[in-house]
This record gives C-alpha cells, sequence and structure tokens, in this order.
C-alpha cells in the first residue's frame, strides 16, 4: 500500500489526513508538537445567539476522526530534517526524542506547516506596559472564548476581571505596513474581530463596541461584511490606524486621526484587542530549499511545478494567509489530486 | 445512454480529462437522480430528451450593471480621455473578483503614461489584489478613500468629493465598478435541483457547511454567479477544488449513511413534505409505486424526514427502537454536543441515558414523549445553534418538535421545564459539563 506523508497536524493536514485516509491510503502524520488542531486549537466558538459562521464547527469532527484512525500514524513532536529521493520513493528524515529517524518509500508528500502569528513574532505594544489586562491578542481573546461561560447568572462570562464598557479592535495590526514585515492583507482578521464583537456585545449588551481598520474585508468564504453590516449591528468603525497608545489608571486613551474631519481624537477605552497578521512561517525558507520552492515577495511558498509532477503537494496557509475553511478547502484539494492520480494502481 | 462526469449549467471549465457537456439553463426543464446519476430532462428546439450525468456544476455569470445608469461601467472600458477615473464601493462594496479587474485595468493605464485617480471605500483583497495594489500605485494611480456621502457624481465626467478634511472637484472620464446581481436562472434552477436558495437569491445560503461550493445536495455545485459575489474570493481555487473533488469522487461514489431509510408506499399520501423539509435533495417521487423514494446516495442521514412525515412513512431498516432506560434522558446532536462531550475527555454523567442523534430534525414529538411518562421523567436537548446546522434547516424541526410538547405539557399543567432544548457547539465543552451537572440537580 502507498505511503503519503503529511506534514503539519494542523487545519489542513488534519483534513488532508482524514481523506486521504477514507480512501485506503496509508497515511503518515508529523506534527511537531504534542497534539493535532495547530492554532485553531485553542480558539473558541463565536456564536451569538444564532453562528456568526467561524468556521470552527467544521474542525473537531475532522480532528477527532484523525486521532481515532488507525490507518493515520500519527508522529508527535518530530520534526522533518531532510527530504531525499523522488516523487514514488521519498525518504523523510525526522528528528524525533532527540533522535534521527528515517521514513522511507514514501510515495507523495503534502506540506501543511500553517503560518506564523505576529504576536510570535512582535511582544507586544510598546506604549502599554507588559501585562496589562487592558490589552489582549485576538489569539487571548481566543482562548477566553474557549473557556466562555454563557449559563446561569454570572457576573464575569469571559473572565477578564472586569466589565468592559468600551472595547476598540485594533486591525491590520501585523499587516498592510512594510514596517511590520508584512505589506500584504491577512484577510481573515475583520471577520473574526468582527465575530468576536458580536460575541463580546452578547455577553455585555451595554458594550460599546469599534474597529479600526484601513480597509474592511469579507467575513469569509460565505459571510458578508460591509459598512452597513456594521451599522446595522451597531458596532462602530475608524478607517485608520491609530497614532498614539497610553495607559492610564481609568483605562487607555488611544490618539487617532478622523479621516472625515482631519482631526486628531482621543478615545478612551476598557479593552483594547489586537488582531493578528498572519505571517509566513518560520520553516518557509528551509521547505523553499529542501523542496525547490520559491518564496514570493511576502515570504509565503509556491511551487515551480505542479505537485502531480514533483510529487510534494502544499496545503493551508504555507502559501498565504486564509481561513479555517480555506485550510480544510486546500487539504483536501491535496488529498484529492493524490486520490484521482493515483486511482487504484499501486505505482506511479 | 451515454454517461457524462460533468454536466455544467451555463458556463463549461472545459476539463480536457473529464467527459462534459454543457447545457444552457433555460434548457433545463427537469432533473431527478443523484451524485453518480442524475437524469437531466432538455428542451432542445421543440424536442425534449435526456442526458445522463454524475455530477452538475451550475456556473453562471452574473447580471453585471451599472449602478448610475448614465455611468458606463468598467467593463465597458475602451481608450478613454484622460483623466480616467475609477470608481467603485458606490452602492454596496466591491467584491474582491471586480476590485482585482479594477486594479488590473488601472494600473495598465498607468503605466501607459495616462493620469488616473481611484476612488474607493474599501479595497477588498485576495490572493491578487495586494499585488495589483501595489504595482497600481507604483506606476502613478492616486488613490483616494471616501466615505460614504462625501462623493457625488456628476454624470459621467466629473465627481465632487466633499469632506471637512478637503474638497476636489475633478474631470475626468468616469468608469464604475459594476453591480452584481443573481442571475434570473438561479430561482427556477433551485426549484429543478430541490436545493436551498439564499435570501439573496443565490444557491448557497449562509452556512459553514456549505464551503466553498456546496449547494447542500450531493454532486451538485455552485460556482461563479451562483453564489453570493462577496464571498468569491479566490475563483481560480474554488473551481479547481471542485473539479478535484469531482476526479476523486469518480472512483468511488458511496452512501454517507450505512443505514437505510425507506418509504412505506402503502402509508406515504404523497404530499411532498419530505421533499420541500430535505436540504440534500434526496427525495424524489416514485411515479411507478405512486409514492416518495429515498435516494441512497443523495441521503445524508440527518432524518428530518421521518419526523416530518404526517403519514409516518418513513423508517430506517433494521433499525429496533430503543427502548427507556433511564429517567433523566438526554439527547445530543452529534454536530455539536456530542463532539463537546468527547472533547470533554471524561463522561462522569452515567447516571445520564446519554443518546447521539444525527440532528435535531430527527427529534419525534413520539420520541420526546416516551421518555417523559413518568411524573420525575426529564429530557434534555442540546444542539447547534442557528444557521450552523450541518443540514442547514434541520435544528428548526427538533425546535419545533420540542415546543410543540412543551405547549402540550403546559395546557396539562405539567412543568414546562419536564422539557429542555439548549444550543451549543463543539467548542463548548466547558459549558456542557455545567449544563449536565446543572440540569441533573433540576438547577439550569
Amino acid at each position: 500500500m502507498r505511503k503519503i506523508a503529511v506534514v503539519g497536524g494542523g487545519m489542513a493536514g488534519s483534513a488532508a489526513a482524514r481523506e486521504l485516509s477514507a480512501r485506503g491510503l496509508q497515511v503518515v502524520l508529523i506534527e511537531k508538537t504534542k497534539e493535532l488542531g495547530g492554532n485553531i486549537r485553542e480558539y473558541g466558538c463565536k456564536a451569538t445567539e444564532i453562528c456568526t459562521k467561524c468556521n470552527l464547527c467544521l474542525v473537531d469532527q475532522i480532528l477527532q476522526e484523525v486521532q481515532e484512525s488507525k490507518q493515520i500514524k500519527k508522529l508527535y513532536e518530530s520534526k522533518v530534517r531532510d527530504l531525499r529521493g523522488q516523487a514514488g520513493h521519498f525518504t523523510l528524515t525526522i528528528e524525533r526524542d532527540g533522535r534521527l529517524e528515517d521514513i522511507e518509500e514514501v510515495d507523495q508528500l503534502i506540506l501543511a506547516t500553517g503560518f506564523t502569528k505576529w504576536s510570535q513574532i512582535e511582544g507586544g505594544l510598546p506604549e502599554v506596559p507588559p501585562g496589562t489586562s487592558r490589552v489582549l491578542w485576538a489569539s487571548e481573546l481566543e482562548e477566553l472564548l474557549l473557556e466562555r461561560k454563557d449559563r446561569g447568572n454570572i457576573e464575569d462570562p469571559l473572565s477578564l476581571g472586569y466589565i468592559p464598557e468600551k472595547v476598540v479592535f485594533l486591525q491590520c495590526n501585523g499587516s498592510r505596513s512594510i514596517k511590520e514585515r508584512a505589506r500584504f492583507c491577512s484577510r481573515v482578521c475583520c471577520g473574526y474581530s468582527f465575530r468576536m464583537a458580536m460575541t463580546l456585545k452578547k455577553f455585555y449588551p451595554e458594550l460599546d463596541a469599534s474597529l479600526f481598520f484601513i480597509d474592511l474585508q469579507t467575513g469569509g468564504n460565505i459571510q458578508d461584511l460591509s459598512f452597513r453590516r456594521l451599522e446595522q449591528e451597531g458596532i462602530g468603525y475608524m478607517n485608520c490606524k491609530p497614532i498614539k497608545l497610553k495607559e492610564t489608571e481609568s483605562g487607555l486613551i488611544i490618539t487617532y486621526e478622523d479621516r472625515s474631519t482631519g482631526k486628531i481624537e482621543e478615545v478612551q477605552v476598557d479593552l483594547l484587542i489586537l488582531s493578528e497578521g498572519m505571517h509566513p512561517g518560520a520553516q518557509n525558507q528551509f521547505w523553499a530549499e529542501l523542496c525547490n520552492f520559491q518564496l514570493d515577495d511576502d515570504g509565503f511558498l509556491y511551487p515551480l511545478e505542479e505537485g502531480e509532477e514533483s510529487g510534494i503537494f502544499l496545503a493551508g496557509s504555507i502559501t498565504g494567509p486564509g481561513s479555517i475553511a480555506d485550510a480544510v478547502k486546500s487539504g483536501k484539494n491535496a488529498a484529492y489530486r493524490i486520490i484521482s492520480r493515483q486511482g487504484g494502481d499501486g505505482n506511479v | 445512454m451515454e454517461m457524462y462526469d460533468v454536466v455544467f449549467i451555463g458556463n463549461s471549465l472545459q476539463p480536457s480529462d473529464l467527459k462534459s457537456i454543457c447545457v444552457e439553463p433555460d434548457m433545463l426543464l427537469a432533473c431527478k437522480g443523484e451524485l453518480g446519476n442524475f437524469t437531466l430532462r432538455i428542451q432542445k428546439e421543440k424536442e425534449t430528451q435526456e442526458i445522463k450525468t454524475r455530477t452538475v456544476i451550475i456556473n453562471l455569470l452574473d447580471i453585471r450593471e451599472s449602478p448610475l445608469a448614465e455611468v458606463p461601467t468598467w467593463d465597458e472600458l475602451q481608450e478613454p480621455e484622460e483623466p480616467v477615473i475609477f470608481l467603485q464601493d458606490l452602492k454596496d462594496l466591491t467584491p474582491a473578483q471586480i476590485n482585482g479587474k479594477g486594479l488590473e485595468l488601472a494600473r495598465d493605464l498607468a503605466q501607459k503614461g495616462k493620469s488616473v485617480y481611484y476612488f474607493y471605500r474599501s479595497l477588498r483583497f485576495n490572493r491578487r489584489n495586494d499585488e495589483l495594489y501595489e504595482k497600481a500605485r507604483r506606476a502613478g494611480v492616486v488613490f483616494y478613500q471616501y466615505r460614504n456621502g462625501d462623493l457625488e457624481v456628476k454624470g459621467s465626467d466629473g465627481l465632487i468629493c466633499e469632506s471637512p478634511a478637503m474638497e476636489l472637484e475633478l474631470h475626468g472620464t468616469i468608469f464604475l465598478a459594476p453591480d452584481l446581481k443573481p442571475n434570473m436562472q438561479l430561482e427556477r434552477l433551485a426549484r429543478i435541483f430541490n436545493i436551498r436558495i439564499s435570501p439573496e437569491g443565490y444557491l448557497q445560503v449562509e452556512n459553514v457547511h456549505l464551503q466553498p461550493t456546496y449547494t447542500g445536495k450531493r454532486g451538485v455545485y455552485a460556482l461563479e454567479g451562483a453564489r453570493n459575489p462577496a464571498g468569491r474570493t479566490d475563483p481560480d481555487q474554488e473551481e479547481a477544488f471542485t473539479l478535484a473533488e469531482i476526479r476523486s469522487l469518480l472512483s468511488n461514489i458511496n452512501p454517507l449513511t450505512e443505514e437505510e431509510r425507506v418509504v412505506d408506499a402503502e402509508k406515504c399520501a404523497f404530499c411532498y413534505t419530505c421533499y420541500r423539509v430535505c436540504s440534500h435533495g434526496a427525495l424524489e417521487p416514485d411515479w411507478e409505486e405512486d409514492a416518495m423514494k429515498v435516494l441512497q446516495i443523495a441521503c445524508q442521514g440527518c432524518d428530518t424526514c421521518l419526523n416530518v412525515c404526517p403519514a409516518g412513512a418513513i423508517s430506517i431498516e433494521g433499525r429496533e427502537e430503543k427502548k427507556k432506560e433511564a429517567n433523566l434522558k438526554v439527547f445530543m446532536c452529534e454536530n455539536s454536543a456530542a463532539t463537546a462531550l468527547q472533547r470533554l475527555g471524561k463522561n462522569g454523567f452515567s447516571d445520564l441515558d446519554i443518546e447521539n442523534v444525527p440532528c435535531l430534525g430527527s427529534l419525534k414529538k413520539k420520541d420526546l414523549l416516551q421518555h417523559l411518562q413518568k411524573s420525575e421523567d426529564r429530557v434534555l436537548v442540546l444542539g447547534c445553534f442557528e444557521e450552523a446546522c450541518k443540514h442547514l434547516f434541520g435544528e428548526r424541526w427538533g425546535d419545533k418538535s420540542v415546543k410543540d410538547i412543551q405547549k402540550g405539557l403546559k395546557a396539562l399543567h405539567f412543568k414546562e421545564d419536564r422539557l429542555t432544548l439548549l444550543r451549543l457547539s463543539p467548542r463548548m465543552e466547558k459549558d456542557l459539563e455545567k449544563i449536565l451537572s446543572l440540569w441533573k440537580e433540576g438547577n439550569l
């Protein structure tokens, strides 16, 4: 039976592995951490009274199936160190428990090593002292949402330690800026911040929520997000990035330029959520050299030849920013291409 | 009869390795069958004929019109007089795909040395647009982000942009981003294929399980103008995905569930309730039997049809009815609560009779009542949030069953809270643990 190696146990890698194993192919899934799920492991549900289409409902059944599948060999805490050979007969060298071992006779390879969050690159805001509860990275708010308390008489449903009255989301953080090493738009942040704003408003009905952004993106594959929608939901917006931040006893003071009047304005908030641009994975350079891929101007990978030629397929955010649904889609796509190419015969 | 791999309704993607044919939407009269074996009836020059296909891709163009009747769109751009003014987001925000076309045209003109202005409220990015935007700026296109109400178009040759921050009067040739409207044929196609249509008139309702190009019916895909333009960020990738899935499916078409749902032709009143309710287009009339039949490949096993059938004519072959085990019964949808329970990792609720169901839609009133017979009996139903249902509208039917029984309980002066429905997601295992322990004690 042919063996397919999938590198990365995030959503794209897991979706690919499940699809391949469902069609009877033997899969080796190589994951650098102890668990599947990658970046989305700690994300929380953003439903209000209804679903806000955050896509998280797509993931857990896939992850559980991969977890339980006997046909998928999972190698945790493992890192690929070398790749030799060619399509049909790859040999992968991986490092596990401090030892190197070879996986031989790998037929095809799927790379799904994901992205780096802006918070993993940048420590935070220089103007704000570390450890303040007034500033949260979006991924930290995700973790609070994972623990959300919906039922009963709950004072502090998100364990913030206080009831926020005014919250601001800072978009285009780690995106759309050469200084922040990303000239591109990460595309997913407007959608998740909008959903987070909706969820916060469910928990704190009196909450005044608004977004700072350069341009407003759609909310994902299906959901539309527009100025009109923000107005309907009672969410404010400022078409700019703030100029200055200052923490005082009573809250954070944010200074910005109101583009419609040209005047400098100040706003005081209880809570500032920093969106996180999706940056290229730390290993992209390594993969480019190892597999003869090109890095684009932003540091994402693109293949010089199709996977059908090279035997190496790319899936998920290794090729650029994308949503959870995009990761599932591209993981399945890579698997489909391998399945239909190989048909029923055993040789490539 | 010849069997095609794909029939394209509208425009063909011309995949060279798949046997395909293209059918104009107005030629299509009817569709029956399911993934792997559809039969389409079409009208061609006053004659009707049938074609057989394994899959269907509905790939229509949008209707494009100018948001202002007297001003042309950039679809009509030819050798314009300078300066050239591009204007988008006038009524609705321009989708990424159209935005990209505008950026490309603006860049090309600027690279030829023309003077180009680009007015927008929000640029929409996809895989291509970041680069196009940068190149357009480098080529000298002047970008201006206006706000709602700031801008006034004066015919096709000038505009005034006025805000407290600045005043600008500009003369030149204006080209607008076209507004996209759903193709008029979509409603008809939705009826023919028995698939759900969104309030905006597209063949995808807002539901995460329909991504990227699924319609809810297996083997019928929606591309390009069949889908809401706001969500069409990377059409090339979505096309590639759809064809890749079809190629992989062709060698292996299987039912999704092991058990078969069957209609008892004696009991079936042919009322079409199941046909209308099924989100997967998995029921169709069987004229030989004068009854409905369940299409086994199309069926996704939500069992909502079993619940809604007024004659009780649909059943699952070979399944025995479950006996009542405990006084405390919990029904969990396997797509939300049951997944959350698994995430919880432990099950300290062995005293509860927990049963996983494929969808809230499968909950029959009879089943709920069976667990409410004794005075100490209580039932908890845990399902997905509205609009998160994997079977699109299944949860609504479960909600209806529960509400009807609650009404009955109230009318009979029983406590309504003996039957409770709550909604959660697979990621709310902490909440689930709390719900179960509170409910067990009767303190929810």
